[in-house]
Formats: C-alpha cells, structure tokens, sequence
C-alpha cells in the first residue's frame, strides 16, 4: 500500500540536493578546505610494529629543524584525562608506553609546511621493546596470548543493556566486551523442533575509504578557550570529549562542522581530533591537521567476524529457535565496538518470527586497526549469516528459499521480539516486489544462471535527540538551524523541504547553517539514519511555531483571529486578501521585530524508533570451470515511509548497495602475518562504475507508516546490508556451491563447487501468485 | 633548497595567464590549490587512485596529486572553477549531472565533471559503453555509479560535434 495525498507541495518532490550547484562547480567547501591565517601543518608519527613496548621517543633533533615549532608525544598526556572511546575509554590520545597496531599515533609534529612537518617525522626516534602480536580471533582468546592491557578496567560510560541483554566490560585483558542477549526458552525448542541446522560465517574488514580523509583545525582563543573545525558527524559529542580531555569547560570548547566529504561510519565519534588540539595548545598557533587516505584507513575500519548459527526448525520450515555466538575483531581499541556488538546481539531474529534466541557476542581485542561503526552498525554481519543459512535451511528442507521466508515474516504492527517496538513495515510487500521484478516465478530456468534474495530489518532512529531553529525574516529569507551533520545524504536538503512545506514557500528561500556548536541547536549525532526522520520533526515543528507566531502577530494587525489566517509566499491571506509580511510589518512602524523564530527539541525513546527494511534480489551466472560470477540482475528495495525526495533516497540507496557489492566481491582489509596488507588506497579495491551491472533497481516503497514528519523513515543503512547473502544464494541457486566467507571469491566458488553435493534444481519455485 | 630547485613555469589555468615560480617537487595539486587559491579540486587518495583531483592539461585528464607542476608549462590547465560559464551557468556535463541528482557528498563531483567533460571534448560521437570505460578512472563512494550512467545517457554530444 502506498499512502499518497495531494495536499503536499514540496514533500515528495525530486529537487537537486541544496548543494548541488555549489559541489558541481567546485565552490563548495569542505573542512580540508579551510586557511586560517599563520595556521601550522601538522602529521603523524605512527608505529610500525603491531605490538611494542616504547622504551623512550626522542624529538630532539626534529624540534631543532628550522620551521617546526612543537613537538607532542605520550609524555604530553601526562596532566590530561588522556583516553577516549564512546563507550570504554581505553584509546590514548598517542600511544603512552605502549603500542598495540601497526599505524598507531606515537607523536605529533606542527611545522610551518606539510612537507616540513613530514620531513621533521623522519628525524623523532624510537626506542621500541618489540612484543607478540595478535593477530586474529583466535590468536586473541588463546590464553597463552599476550596481553594488550593490564588487568584494570577503563572507565566507561555504556549505556543500560537492551531488553532481555546482559554485557560485561572487559571480562579479561584481550575481551573488550562479552554481551549476552535472549529471550524464550531456548533449550526446550530446541528439543521440540524437528531440524537442527548448525553453520559458520566469516566476514572481513571493510574499509570505509570516504574521499576526504580525516581532517581538524584548532586553535586556542584564550589559555583555556578552544575552536575546532572537523569533519566529523559528532560536532556535540566532540565538544564534550575535547573538554573531558583536556579539562575545559564545555562551553569554552567550540566546534564547528560543514560540508562533509563521505563517512560511511569512519567519521563518528572522537578520532585525531585531540591530537589537533594538544599541538595547538603546545605550539600557541592554529593547527591543521589533515591525514592522507591512508592514515584513515589506519584510523578505523569495520569489523572482522566469525559467526556460528544453530537454527532450529518445524518439519514444515516454521523458524523457531536459534543460537548465535559471534567472535567480533574490534582491533587495538573499543572506538564504537561495545554498541555495535549490542546491535548485533539483538538482531539475530531478523525479519522472521522465533519462540525463542538466544546470542553472545564477544568483542576481541587484536593488535590490528580499531573497529568501529560502518554503515549498518553490524546489522550487515547479522544479514550475512543469516540470510545466508535462511537460504541453505530451505535448501536442505527441499522448499523455496522465497516461500520460507514469506510463511515467517514478522508481520506489520507486531514486535519481532519481547521488549522491541513494533515493525512499521509490511515485509510481504516489499519480497514480492523484488521477486516479481526479477522474474523469479516466471522465468525459464537457464544452466548456471540462479536467483537470490535477501531480507534484512534495522532499526533505526533510538535514543536520539535533535533540536532545531526556523528563523523567517519578513524581507522574505528562512534560516534553518540543526545538528545533523551534512555527509552526503542530503539531509540539508530534505530539512528544507520540510521547513518550505509548513511554511508555504519555495526551497529555494530557505538557508541552511554550518554546524557552529555555539549557535547551532543540539544534536546528540549523525547517527543510524536520524537526520530525515528525527530533527525532520523537530523542524516540522520549530516551522510550525514560527508559523504560528506569524499568523498570530498578523492577526494583531489585521484585527482577526489567527485562524482566520493563512501564510504562503511570505503573504498573509485572509480570504481573497493578500497582505506581504514585509508590508505588516512596516505598518508597525520602527522598533518591531522583523523576524519570526520557532524552536523545538525532539528526544526519542531507547527502542527503535523505526525500523528499516530491505529487500534485494540478484540473478548470477557462474562458470563452472573457474568459480568466476557475473551479477546480470541486482533489485534492491527499501521503505522510506515517505519519501521526501525520491531522488535522493534512491540515491543513497544505489550507493549502498554497491558498497554491500564491494563488501560481497573483494573488498577486505586483510592482515598478511601482524602487518596490514592493502591499508592504502592503490591497493585496497573498490567499487569502480564496470563492477556496477547494468541491471540494477532501486525501488523505495512508501508504505506510510513511518514516526516521522509526514510519515517518513531513515533508510540510509538499509541498502547494503543485503547484498553479500543474496549473492551468494544466487550462487547456490545456480551452481550448488555455497561459500560462507566473505568476500566471496572466484576461488572460494571453486572450493565451495568441488564440494556441492548436488545443484540445486530440486528446488521449486513456489511463489503464490498474488 | 639549492637554486637549481627552483624554476620558474608559464601556464594558463582557466584561460587565464600565470607565471609561477615553483619549486622542482611541488605537484600540481598544491599548485592550484594553495599557490592559486583554486580549493575545487580535491586531493582525496593522493595515490592516483580515485581521480577526485582530476583537471585537464591540453584537454587531458590527470591526476593532479601525481603531476608534478612543473609538466604544465607551457600548457592549458582546465579545473573545475572553469567548467562554468562566466555567469556560472552550468555546461552541459554539470547541467546533466545537476539534473539526474549527481552529487551526495559532492567530494569526487569536480574530478567526475571533468573527466566526462574530457571523454566529450575528445568524442564527438560518444557512446555510452565508452564513456563508461572512461568513467572507471574514477572513484565514487556515496553513489552507486547509476547517476552517472543516468546523466550521461541524458547528456547530448556538444553542440558544436560534426
């Protein structure tokens, strides 16, 4: 059902994001972009080892060097709170003592160029006590492993667990995080059920790789006063780690964030920005400190995985009752990992009804990159495995991968577990979308050709809150304050469609602010596909008010009730009269305020605040002979609630779904013995137009049942989570050959084929034609 | 740094003329960037991978991360400040983009305009499985390459094609 009225005039309209002009013409500035005068330029000084003791770091010679003007390294930490993380603080501003991954922050060098400053790296020495490294998940929970911590734990600041959840901090030095999540009576459907199915996935590192790399500015304003401009979608959250660390009042601390040039996860939560900051203290000048891609590949990734699924079923198929254990590599340091390991421990039921789940997770440390938040918050990890073993359950059960997953969908309006808010989607809609468009009940079957679906829900939107201001001048210009952060998804463009519809004008009058955290209302993130659907309330309303504080001052002139009143094209009408706000206001004479002012703040709950769907299919063609694949056919389909621009949701949707084609392809940030092998751009791969097939959909329903202003719903995680497990089901349908790695390689297809035992054509398509 | 490291180039950027003592080591990147206050284009890789520092030299594209200044003497040197007519209107490779909703983060955006801007200068009669070859020099996080095919396929050979 697709819920459309035609009372709307911007909402649902297809306008080119705000910034489009500006970012095609090559005038739109980025934080990269930013000159302050007599800035200095900062790099990095990073460990080579992947595990090391530092025995003494001597910057003698560097400070000497003409034109470098200081000089930080762990011994400046000393008078600071110097550790950050969202959740367990256990990452040093520069490594102190100890280094725990290969790339690692060790010192600091401002100078009066970049090239200067590279220059002055080369002369600091190090005296390193090189240890054992870790490497992997199973190198990390060997109890004869080396330790990456003592035994202490770090201060913390987790939130309560989730309904039915349990977690516990540092359980031992080399795990992070141990968090336990269930609900039913898990042992006893267990031993009810009539198919017991038990798999194991793998996934690799996925880098993020958004193309403007990290960069800060700061600078001192005053011995305990401090201005920084970041690219990152935190600007609040930053504010209060910057004053924590360095023991500033949080309102002496000020942040500023533009334009942002991708993320994707990596620009989330504290990174170098109190590196900048300790140099422009140390060096009393302005820092800029810009990494290469390469060092942002060093500063976070996403997570490594192994997942073990034991699923349990009725004779007909009728999901009932799983287990998960999962073995996360959070790498050198928590960054966002505790979150992300409590996302993943609740969404093992996925799309589909169980009595009972039952899930552990634990984080292990390595002494590889950090990892943190990716696109999907690990609800990509969960997809994978279990979208893969939905499929190879239905295989082995000789039914239709399609029809078991129709018969147990969470239905719309229900919650999929205890204590989870209820789905706003109607799952059913969306699968039959995908798999009429692809053909899937109609077509011939074709040797080595096979489709796969995958299905995925997120939530979305909780625990969040978003402020927003909407100024109206009478002269006929609207400002629009928020906190969402600017990264790609247009979210400065939607925001002005949902003010210009309240408020009756076009676009085109309303300007949207930088992030200043001094003005600008507050915003707790750029987080889990807020922006549209939460401070889009926030905004709806602050227009609403200004609206209201319009009508009502008009009435005061024009002697009637508000309500007799309407505001369109920055006139007042009044029946078939047309009064321009600029003349009412006029008519008051001097001394009245020309502007009209709404504000709100909308918080939500702890749950999901929505959820989002995603249904994909793809059609393969795999030969035999080498494992190679081809893609003929990928349809992804998501549910905006509403969609405030279409054109921008498919937008951020086509993108992710080629980002999940990476993941599925070939991207992995891999480790070859304790030294990372491809964590610079020319040779990690990525997603290049060829690798696109030209048979590719995007489809945004608008099943009208989002929280949000006119109906919507955050989407922009949804689009590749999906992708990986439809691949490789495809891959299953048309050959057999089930690979349960990723990526999924030629050469994992060619394993996974000398060990098919049958293809798959014993199974029936059996899509009830509806 | 000795004299001999020093040299002083001609070029025009953008039609206009500039004379520009550099330095031997200084790539074309910094030089349009820092020395001539062009901020457009991007440095992104800085390895040649991703092309979002793309300008055209003598209607070639290249990656101005991994050019030295010192190769555009004497040359044109188009950068994406220069794509728009005086008034800042779009041409026609901005104004089909700007219409199929091309940018998102917009950071690739400047290189993607030129390097198609290029294909149609060197194309009269383009075609959309070679401009599809050009295109893979370059690299786009955020979309997932369909705007592109969506723009170009709208976009009309220059006007002035045989």
């Amino acid at each position: 059902m697709n819920i459309r009225t035609n009372t709307l005039t911007q909402v649902g309209q297809s306008i080119p994001d705000v910034d489009s002009r500006a970012k095609l013409t090559g005038s739109a500035r980025y934080t990269s972009d930013i000159v302050i005068d007599e800035m200095l330029h900062a790099k990095v000084l990073r460990s080579p080892h992947p595990h090391a003791l530092i025995r003494s770091v001597d910057v003698s010679r560097a400070l000497a060097m003409p034109g470098v003007a200081a000089v930080v390294t762990g011994d400046d930490l000393t008078a600071l709170d110097f550790t950050y993380g969202m959740f367990i603080r256990d990452q040093p501003v520069l490594a102190k003592d100890k280094v725990r991954y290969v790339g690692e922050p060790i010192a600091a060098v401002a100078a009066s160029t970049e090239e200067l400053a590279w220059r002055a790296l080369a002369e600091i020495r190090v005296d390193y006590d090189v240890l054992a490294p870790v490497s992997s998940i199973a190198a990390a929970l060997d109890e004869r492993a080396p330790m990456l911590f003592g035994d202490e734990l770090h201060a913390s600041a987790l939130p309560p667990p989730p309904p039915n959840s349990t977690w516990t901090q540092e359980p031992s030095p080399n795990i992070l995080f141990d968090f336990n999540h269930g609900f039913g009576d898990v042992d006893g459907w267990f031993q009810r059920c009539h198919h017991v199915f038990e798999d194991r996935f793998t996934i690799g590192r996925q880098s993020h790789c958004a193309l403007e790399p990290h960069v800060s500015l700061a600078r001192f304003v005053a011995d305990h006063a401090v201005e920084v401009w970041s690219n990152n979608q935190d600007p609040f959250l930053l504010r209060q780690d910057i004053a924590r660390i360095f023991r500033l009042k949080l309102d002496d601390v000020r942040f500023h964030a533009g334009l942002v040039g991708g993320g994707f996860g990596s620009k989330s939560y504290c990174k170098i920005e109190p590196i900048a900051v300790l140099l422009a203290r140390k060096a009393r000048r302005a820092i800029r400190l810009a990494l290469t891609m390469s060092e942002s590949m060093m500063t976070v990734c996403d997570h490594g995985a192994e997942i073990w699924l034991r699923s349990g079923v009725s004779a007909s198929g009728e999901t009932l009752v799983r287990e998960a254990v999962v073995n996360l590599d959070g790498g050198a340091y928590a960054d966002a990992s505790p979150s992300v390991a409590m996302r993943i421990g609740t969404r093992f039921n996925g799309p589909y009804r169980w009595r009972a789940v039952r899930s552990r997770v634990r984080v292990v440390r390595t002494t590889t990159i950090p990892a943190g938040s990716f696109r999907g918050f690990g609800a990509g990890h969960v997809t994978w495995a279990c979208e893969s073993q939905m499929d190879m359950i239905a295989r082995r059960l000789g039914r239709d991968p399609y029809a078991i997953r129709a018969d147990n969908f969470v239905r719309l309006g229900t919650a999929g577990a205890p204590g989870e808010s209820v789905l706003d989607s109607d799952l059913m809609e969306g699968l039959q979308t995908v798999g009429e468009r692809v053909g899937y009940k109609s077509k011939e079957r074709v040797p080595k050709r096979g489709i796969g679906f995958a299905v995925a829900v997120k939530g979305g939107g909780g625990s969040h809150r978003a402020d927003a201001r909407v100024r109206v001048w009478a002269s006929g210009a609207v400002s629009l304050a928020a906190g969402v952060t600017e990264i790609g998804q247009s979210t400065r463009t939607v925001l002005t469609q949902i003010a210009a519809e309240v408020l009756n004008i076009d676009p085109d009058r309303v300007a949207v602010e930088d992030i200043d955290t001094d003005t600008t209302p507050f915003d707790s993130g750029t987080h889990a596909s807020n922006g549209a659907t939460v401070a889009g309330l926030a905004v709806r309303e602050a227009a609403e008010k200004a609206r209201v504080r319009i009508l009502e001052f008009a009435g005061g002139i024009l002697q009637c009730t508000s309500a007799e009143l309407d505001f369109c094209n920055f006139q007042v009408r009044r029946g078939e009269n047309r009064y321009l706000l600029a003349d009412l206001v006029a008519q008051r004479g001097p001394g009245v305020d020309t502007m009209f002012a709404g504000e709100a703040s909308v918080q939500t709950g702890s749950g999901s605040f929505f959820w989002m769907p995603v249904w994909t299919a793809v059609e393969v063609e795999v030969d035999a002979e080498t494992g190679a694949f081809k893609i003929l056919r990928l349809i992804n389909a998501t549910d905006a609630g509403r969609a405030i621009n279409p054109q921008r949701c498919v937008s951020q949707i086509e993108g992710a779904a080629v980002q999940g084609l990476g993941q599925a392809l070939f991207e992995n940030l891999a480790y070859c013995e304790a030294q990372p092998l491809n964590a610079t751009p020319l040779k990690y791969r990525l997603p290049r137009i060829s690798d696109v097939p030209h048979q590719f959909e995007t489809i945004i329903l608008e099943q009208g049942h989002g929280p949000g202003a006119y109906g919507v719903k955050g989407l922009g995680e949804s689009g590749n989570l999906t992708i990986p497990a439809a691949i490789a089901n495809a891959i299953a349908d048309a050959v057999g050959a089930r690979v349960t790695d990723l990526p999924i390689t030629p050469d994992r297809v060619l394993k996974a084929l000398g060990v098919a035992s049958k293809p798959n054509t014993n199974v029936t398509r059996t899509v009830e034609a509806n | 740094m000795t004299t001999r490291d020093r040299l002083t180039i001609r070029l025009t950027v953008n039609g206009e003329a500039h004379t520009v003592e550099i330095s031997s080591n200084l790539m074309l990147v910094d030089l349009v960037r820092e020395r001539l206050n062009l901020q457009g284009t991007r440095v992104a890789c800085d390895q040649g991978a991703c092309g979002a520092c793309t300008v055209l030299v003598d209607g070639r594209p290249i990656t101005a991360c991994l050019s030295f200044a010192f190769t555009a003497d004497g040359a044109a040197v188009l950068t994406i400040e220069g794509v728009a007519g005086s008034d800042n209107t779009l041409d026609t490779v901005q104004l089909a983009f700007h219409d199929s909703g091309v940018p998102q983060c917009g950071f690739c955006t400047p290189g993607m305009v030129l390097l198609a801007k290029a294909y149609y200068m060197q194309q009269p009669m383009p075609e959309g499985a070679d401009v599809e070859r050009w295109l893979d020099a370059n690299i786009c996080r955020c979309s997932g390459y369909q705007v592109f095919r969506r723009a170009l396929h709208s976009t009309p050979p220059r006007e002035d094609a045989p």
